[in-house]
């Protein structure tokens, strides 16, 4: 798979959610690719009222602190790439609950 | 505990209730055989009531029910019957066949309607779009989330989660009432 900028690991899973590739901080990494299979089928669940059938997504992407995940489907394939954040001080206003 | 006398005074009305009720189910129970049916007497209904509804006790518990219990015994009969003739036996239908002409003219009508209406198998509900090559490039290498749409995402979220644990039910009435049966 290309390389990708600020890339710390990454997956290539089938639908059903094996492994095909996997790479860096992600090498052999079972339990990330079975979350991550299991976050899919969850979102395919989603409310069809809010969410249509023609109402395509491109991505997920879970984001941390200091790094994210960016999640797609291409050619009946998972890819997951594990992707560090250049964390800048920022200004932002945190509400606690 | 009951003295002699009350006893047998007890035993004397109830003879003569006895005797009263059963003349009285007696003409009631040969009715139909009264020679004297279309005379218009003391017996005669003033109200033309379906034979169904008037609660007649048989002929064989005449002689032998209480005076209390020919309402509640007429009643059990007439549902057991009531239910009788409405239960349909299947097993006691007996053997239906079906001729070899009329069998196989309704397997080709079943079938062609049966293949007519086939549907295509549902398409199972995906959100992810399956993306071509080039765009998946292009999007794996895509910067980030920008910090203010994150911290306002984190934010409503709180917002929202917060807001759904304070629901509340307030009690108002009572659910369950009694009925004011006097």
């Amino acid at each position: 798979m290309e390389k990708i900028p600020d890339q710390l690991g990454y997956l290539i899973l089938t639908e059903d959610g094996a492994v095909l590739e996997s790479g860096g901080e992600l090498e052999n990494d079972e339990r990330v690719a079975t979350i991550i299979t299991d976050l899919i089928s969850l979102s395919n669940s989603i409310d069809p009222v809010a969410f249509g059938p023609e109402e395509k997504f491109k991505k997920i992407s879970i984001t941390y602190d200091d790094h994210w995940f960016v999640i797609c489907i291409s050619n009946k394939k998972i890819y997951v790439v594990k992707r560090s954040i250049q964390s800048s001080p920022s200004e932002s206003i945190a509400v606690n609950v | 505990m009951q003295t002699d006398g009350e006893e047998s005074l007890l035993h004397s009305c109830f003879g003569s209730l006895k005797s009263a009720v059963m003349g009285c189910c007696y003409s009631i129970c040969h009715k139909e055989t009264d020679p004297q049916e279309n005379i218009v007497n003391e017996r005669t209904h003033l109200l033309e009531v379906p034979e169904q509804q008037q609660e007649t006790p048989s002929p064989t518990t005449c002689a032998s029910t209480p005076p209390r219990k020919p309402d509640e015994q007429s009643a059990l009969n007439r549902i057991l019957h009531e239910t009788a003739t409405n239960v349909i036996d299947v097993g006691a239908l007996g053997p239906y066949s079906l001729e070899a002409g009329a069998y196989s003219e309704r397997v080709r009508t079943y079938s062609a309607r049966a293949a007519a209406a086939a549907l295509p198998p549902p398409a199972r509900a995906r959100l992810l779009a399956d993306l071509p090559p080039a765009l998946r490039r292009a999007l794996l290498a895509a910067p980030s989330l920008a910090p203010a749409d994150r911290d306002l995402i984190t934010n409503a979220v709180k917002k929202a989660a917060s807001a759904i644990s304070e629901l509340r039910v307030e009690h108002h009435e009572d659910l369950v009432v009694a009925f004011r049966v006097p």
